[in-house]
C-alpha cells in the first residue's frame, strides 16, 4: 500500500486514517476492520505531528477515548453505530459541545463552558462520530483569514506564511492537513467556502434552514448555517445527511424532507450551468486561467453553459456587510458581563457593560458592531439597513429568475489564492472583498459548495463554487462530485513535522 | 457620502468604550468602509415591498424543561445561592 508523502503508517492493518475519507473510515469501523480508538489515536498522532506549526486546534476534547471505545463496543455487540461510525471530527469553536469550553475565538468567552450540545453535534454523535476538538476561528465568525482569533493565527498547510482563510480556518486546516477527515464550520458570508477554497478542500454551506442553528453562537441569524468541510464532496454529503432536518429548537429550521444525495446516480450530461456575467467581466488575473479550464472541464462533462445577468451581484459585499453587521450588533449585545463571559471590574452597571465588552472584544468585532449599530441608528436606518434589505430581496428575485434558466450557477469561490498573513489585516475593505463571490448565496439562503479546481501558478489551491436552488443540495453535490472526478484530487500538502 | 460620523454616540449605543486614539482610528475605519458601502446607492430597487421573510413560527406557550439552574450558575461571574450578583443601579 503506498502512502501519501509525509504520512507514517500507524497501528494495525487498516489502522491508518490519514489517507482515508470519512466514508471509508465509517465503513471500516462498521465492519470491525478498523477500531474507532485506533482512528482517534491516529488523528491525535497527526495533530501532535503537525499542529505545532499549523495551530488549527484551540482545544482537544476530554473524553474522546471513552466515546471511541463506546463506538467499538457497539460494533463488537453486533450493533451499527451509524453512518459516521468512528469518524474523528473537528468542531469549530462557535459550535457548542456539552461540558467543553466554547470560546468563539474570543477573550470575552474565555471562561465559558457550554452546558449543552448543539443540535448538529448531537446528530453527529448519534451517527457514531468521535469529536476530537474545537478549531480556531476569526472571533465570532468575523473575518476571512483566522487572523482575528484572540488566541493565535492559524497557518495554511500549503504555505505556512499564508492564511488558511476564515472564519472557519482551523476546520479547513484540520481537514486539509489530513489530521481529521471531517470538520464542522459555520458560514455567514463565506466562512466555510472561502477557507475550504484556500486550503484545497470541499466545503458546503447548506440552504438556510437545512441544518439547525441551535448551539451555533449567532453572528447573523438570517445568514448563519453550520456546514461540513472534507477532502471529498461525498464526505460533505455524508455529514450533511447526518445533521440536516427540522429541529423544534430552531424555528428557522426547515421541515423540508432530508434525502440522500445519491451522488452515484447523478447524471451531469446535458445539465445547464449559469455563469453570472457581472462576476466574470473582470476576473482577477490570478484565477483567470483556472476559471477557463474549470469551464472546459464542465463542458467536457457534457454541461451546457448559459450566461445570466444578476445586476445586484455588484452590490453583494456592501449589502452583506450592512445586514450581517446589523444583525451582529444585536446578537452580540448579550455579551455584557452579566450572566456569563468576561466581567470587568467596574464602579457602575453601565461601566460594567462597556468595560467588559471593550476589554473582551477584538478590533474587528468592535468595528463590525459599530458598523451595524450605525446602520440601524436613527437617521441612517432607511438609507443603510432599509436599502440593504431591499437589495437582498432584489438579489433573490434575480437569482430565482437566473436559476429558472439553469440547474446551478458556477462562480469562482474566491478572487485569488491564499494571501499572506498580515497582508490584508489592516485593510478592512480589501479583506471584505474576499467574500465577493460567496455573499450572494448567503444573502439569498441558497445552497453553495466550494470544490477544489486545481492550483494557481504559485502552487496554491483554487476553487469553484456551485450554487443551487433552495434545498437542491442533491444537485449541488452531484455537480460537485462530477467536477471533482473530472478535475482529479489535489495531492495533499506536505506535512512538516513540528517540534 | 459621509465625511464624519458621531463615533462617540454610536459607541455609546453599542456599549463600547475606547480611548480617544482608538475612537479616531475606529471612525476613520468606519468612514472608509461606509465609502465602499455607498455602492448600495447605485442599486435600483424595483420592488418597494419588504423583503420576503416568512411569518414567525410559533409554538404553544407550554412550560418545558430548560437548563438546570446549577448549570446556568456555573457560568455566572458572581453568584449567591440561586442568585446572580450584579451592580446595583444607582
Amino acid at each position: 500500500m503506498s502512502e501519501p508523502e509525509g504520512v507514517t503508517p500507524h497501528g494495525e492493518a487498516g489502522g491508518l486514517v490519514a489517507g482515508k475519507t470519512a466514508v471509508q473510515v465509517a465503513a471500516a469501523v462498521r465492519t470491525g476492520a478498523l477500531r474507532a480508538v485506533d482512528a482517534l489515536a491516529d488523528a491525535r498522532a497527526r495533530i501532535d505531528a503537525s499542529d505545532g506549526a499549523l495551530r488549527s486546534f484551540v482545544r482537544l476534547f476530554e473524553g474522546a477515548e471513552e466515546r471511541a471505545a463506546e463506538v467499538d463496543a457497539l460494533v463488537e455487540a453486533g450493533h451499527d453505530p451509524g453512518p459516521l461510525a468512528g469518524v474523528p471530527v473537528a468542531i469549530k469553536d462557535n459550535i457548542a459541545v456539552a461540558d467543553q469550553p466554547l470560546t468563539c475565538g474570543s477573550r470575552i468567552l474565555e471562561n465559558y463552558r457550554s452546558p449543552f450540545h448543539a443540535t448538529a453535534v448531537e446528530r453527529l454523535l448519534h451517527a457514531g462520530a468521535v469529536l476530537v476538538g474545537h478549531t480556531n476561528m476569526d472571533e465570532f465568525g468575523m473575518g476571512s483569514s483566522c487572523e482575528n482569533s484572540a488566541f493565535f493565527p492559524t497557518h495554511n498547510p500549503w504555505d505556512l506564511e499564508r492564511v488558511p482563510g476564515g472564519s472557519s480556518g482551523g476546520s479547513a486546516v484540520a481537514v486539509s492537513a489530513r489530521m481529521v477527515p471531517l470538520a464542522l464550520g459555520s458560514d455567514t458570508g463565506g466562512s466555510v467556502r472561502q477557507p475550504a477554497a484556500l486550503c484545497g478542500v470541499a466545503g458546503l454551506k447548506p440552504t438556510y434552514g437545512r441544518v439547525s442553528r441551535y448551539g451555533l453562537v449567532a453572528f447573523g441569524s438570517s445568514l448563519d448555517q453550520v456546514g461540513p468541510l472534507a477532502t471529498t464532496v461525498a464526505d460533505t454529503a455524508l455529514c450533511l445527511e447526518a445533521m440536516a432536518g427540522h429541529d423544534p429548537r430552531d424555528s428557522t429550521s426547515s421541515k423540508a424532507e432530508v434525502s440522500s444525495a445519491e451522488l452515484s446516480k447523478f447524471v451531469i450530461k446535458g445539465r445547464r450551468i449559469g455563469i453570472v456575467e457581472e462576476f466574470v467581466e473582470n476576473l482577477p488575473a490570478a484565477i483567470r486561467d483556472n476559471w477557463e479550464s474549470s469551464l472546459d472541464s464542465l463542458r467536457d462533462l457534457g454541461c451546457e453553459i448559459v450566461h445570466v445577468a444578476v445586476p445586484t451581484a455588484r452590490a453583494t459585499v456592501a449589502t452583506y456587510y450592512v445586514l450581517a453587521t446589523s444583525e451582529a450588533s444585536a446578537n452580540l449585545a448579550r455579551f455584557d458581563g452579566i450572566r456569563y463571559g468576561r466581567r470587568a471590574e467596574s464602579s457602575s452597571l453601565s461601566q460594567l457593560y462597556s468595560k467588559s465588552r471593550s476589554e473582551g472584544f477584538g478590533a474587528e468585532v468592535k468595528r463590525r458592531i459599530l458598523l451595524g449599530t450605525f446602520s440601524l441608528s436613527s437617521g441612517y436606518y432607511d438609507a443603510y439597513y432599509g436599502k440593504a434589505s431591499a437589495a437582498a430581496a432584489q438579489l433573490r428575485t434575480e437569482l430565482d429568475s437566473a436559476l429558472s434558466r439553469c440547474d446551478v450557477l458556477v462562480t469562482p469561490t474566491t478572487p485569488g489564492p491564499a494571501f499572506r498573513i498580515g497582508e490584508l489585516v489592516d485593510d478592512p475593505v480589501a479583506m471584505y472583498l474576499s467574500d465577493v463571490f460567496t455573499t450572494m448565496a448567503s444573502l439569498t439562503g441558497l445552497p453553495a459548495l466550494a470544490v477544489p479546481s486545481g492550483m494557481s501558478s504559485e502552487g496554491l489551491p483554487l476553487s469553484v463554487q456551485i450554487v443551487g436552488r433552495p434545498f437542491a443540495e442533491a444537485d449541488v453535490l452531484g455537480f460537485g462530485a462530477a467536477f471533482e472526478r473530472q478535475v482529479g484530487s489535489l495531492v495533499p500538502p506536505p506535512v512538516e513535522p513540528s517540534g | 457620502m459621509l465625511s464624519a460620523i458621531d463615533i462617540k454616540h454610536i459607541s455609546d449605543l453599542a456599549r463600547l468604550e475606547s480611548s480617544a486614539e482608538e475612537l479616531q482610528s475606529l471612525e476613520s475605519d468606519l468612514i472608509e468602509i461606509l465609502r465602499y458601502i455607498s455602492v448600495l446607492d447605485e442599486v435600483v430597487c424595483e420592488d418597494s415591498s419588504a423583503p420576503g421573510h416568512e411569518a414567525s413560527v410559533l409554538r404553544e406557550d407550554r412550560p418545558q424543561e430548560s437548563l438546570p439552574l446549577h448549570q446556568f450558575l456555573d457560568n455566572a461571574p458572581e453568584t449567591l445561592d440561586r442568585f446572580l450578583i450584579v451592580p446595583s443601579i444607582k
